[in-house]
């Protein structure tokens, strides 16, 4: 009876790894079926007018296709298109973008006829579309950021946006769920790596905060973007001895592919040259929290700390705190790694 | 001979086990594309890790034998979770190419996050 519990037990774990071979593995012998594929890189099999991840050279700030004139109205003439030295990098990307010039957000079988292009630029989706039958929404190539307007976005994201511009205004606050609300006000910590253990796991090069202001505060640890790295995003959360809590969250978006577009009519701070966008966000408990968010010419920066810190001296130390921020270069260590979990407490940062 | 078979059986079960560990390794990121035969999933999915919620939108293209049959997806939603794709109904194995895209509205912008591609079920990568 034991040989055979042995043996099925035996089986069933050869079974296990079989599937899992199955699954993964580089043998499928039903491939053979499907017509010759171009292979690239380590059997990567790219779908038409698909390049693999690992090699596909993206230039950034790479001249802009006929999609991109609705743009060039930016309200500064430099429109916060970067263009430093890093701008010739080559980089990696994990895809290609479907064709701009498709209705936003419907995604169907007629643009996928035209074939799937490997433009950059991919028109912000949405339902919404113009008289004409087009998509109003304008377009975003991986990495750079733009300043468009409300007017770009699709019709649900302009009547969204509205919304929250109204209820700022009326209410002095966007509302926003207990539970998101939660992460600001403890629920962080469920989500919190020491920084040691996370030193060597981001894609995204921390920016070097030694120095200052930040290192009166208490670096509570590093909240990562998912349960194991490699990580693209990292926050760094900080408390002060009055009780505030600020999380500087990072994010490499041009390694990642990706882009923005900065709405001018939200902008209402600066930081640095950089415009910046402030938000009020609060819960139906009455928890709040301040962002500011703005951008380098390789990461986003959203600075957020518990508590209304939009007028006076608050927004002052705020914007300093944030103006503070050294953007640290892509091959230095990461900032976990030279500041101490237990960083001295310090005054409340008020 | 009791013996001796039971520690062939062990060390064949430990064998297969440290053989499929790494395969279930999760390694990372809030977005995952996913081309699975044996569950006929073809899927994107963008997931926010601490549960806040915000407003996404996921496309997930979906191919078949190197052609594309459709690009399904979510739709502007506030969500921790934004899926698109189709499960249990497409058994084969093709490339899947998922859009990840954030209306942040912390900062108000809308943000492309990242483009994801899959020819198989990507077990390293989480993204449920």
């Amino acid at each position: 009876m034991k040989r055979v519990v042995a043996v099925i037990t035996g089986l069933a774990a050869l079974a296990i790894v079989a599937f899992m071979y199955l699954l993964e593995g580089p043998w499928r012998p039903w491939e053979s079926a499907q017509p010759p594929a171009q292979m690239e890189g380590e059997g990567m099999v790219s779908p038409p007018g698909f390049n693999s991840t690992a090699s596909a050279p993206l230039t950034r700030n790479a001249p802009d296709d006929a999609d991109d004139d609705r743009h060039d109205t930016t309200p500064n003439p430099q429109s916060f298109q970067f263009n430093s030295a890093q701008d010739q990098d080559t980089l990696s990307r994990t895809g290609a973008a479907p064709p701009s010039n498709r209705t936003g957000g419907q995604l169907d079988q007629h643009s996928a006829s035209n074939g799937l292009s490997e433009e950059e630029t991919m028109t912000i989706p949405g339902t919404g579309t113009d008289a004409n039958g087009q998509a109003p929404s304008a377009s975003i190539t991986p990495g750079q950021i733009r300043i468009g307007s409300i007017k770009d976005l699709p019709q649900e994201l302009r009547d969204i946006t509205a919304k929250q511009m109204e209820d700022e205004k009326d209410l002095g606050y966007v509302p926003v769920d207990d539970m998101t609300m939660s992460f600001y006000y403890g629920g962080y910590a469920n989500y919190l790596l020491p920084p040691q253990e996370t030193a060597s796991g981001f894609t995204v090069a921390l920016a070097d905060l030694s120095g200052t202001p930040f290192e009166r505060l208490r670096l509570n640890g590093i909240v990562p973007d998912g349960p194991s790295p490699p990580w693209a995003r990292a926050t760094r959360v900080y408390t002060d001895a009055g009780g505030a809590a600020f999380f500087l969250e990072e994010w490499d978006y041009v390694a990642s592919g990706g882009g923005a577009l900065i709405l001018k009519e939200t902008i209402n701070a600066q930081v640095g040259d950089a415009p910046a966008v402030m938000t009020i966000h609060q819960s139906p408990s009455g928890q709040s929290v301040t962002n500011l968010g703005w951008y380098s010419d390789r990461k986003s920066y959203i600075l957020t700390v518990t508590g209304k810190w939009q007028n006076g001296a608050k927004r002052e130390n705020l914007l300093s705190l944030a103006r503070s921020i050294r953007e640290s270069e892509p091959s230095s260590p990461a900032p976990a790694q030279t500041q101490a979990a237990d960083s001295k407490k310090s005054p409340p940062l008020k | 001979m009791h013996e001796n078979l039971r520690s062939k059986s062990l060390c064949v079960f430990i064998t297969a086990f440290a053989a499929g560990i790494p395969a279930l390794s999760y390694s990372a990121p809030g977005f995952v594309s996913r081309s699975c035969l044996p569950v006929g999933a073809q899927e994107s999915i963008t997931v926010d890790w601490t549960f806040r919620q915000d407003l996404y939108w996921t496309a997930s293209a979906h191919y078949k034998n190197g052609i594309l049959q459709h690009i399904p997806n979510s739709g502007w939603s506030p969500t921790w979770r934004s899926y698109a794709g189709h499960l249990g109904s497409e058994f084969w194995y093709g490339a899947v190419v998922g859009y990840h895209w954030r209306f942040d509205t912390r900062i108000r912008q809308p943000v492309r996050m990242a483009v994801t591609t899959a020819t198989d079920c990507n077990l390293r990568q989480w993204g449920f």
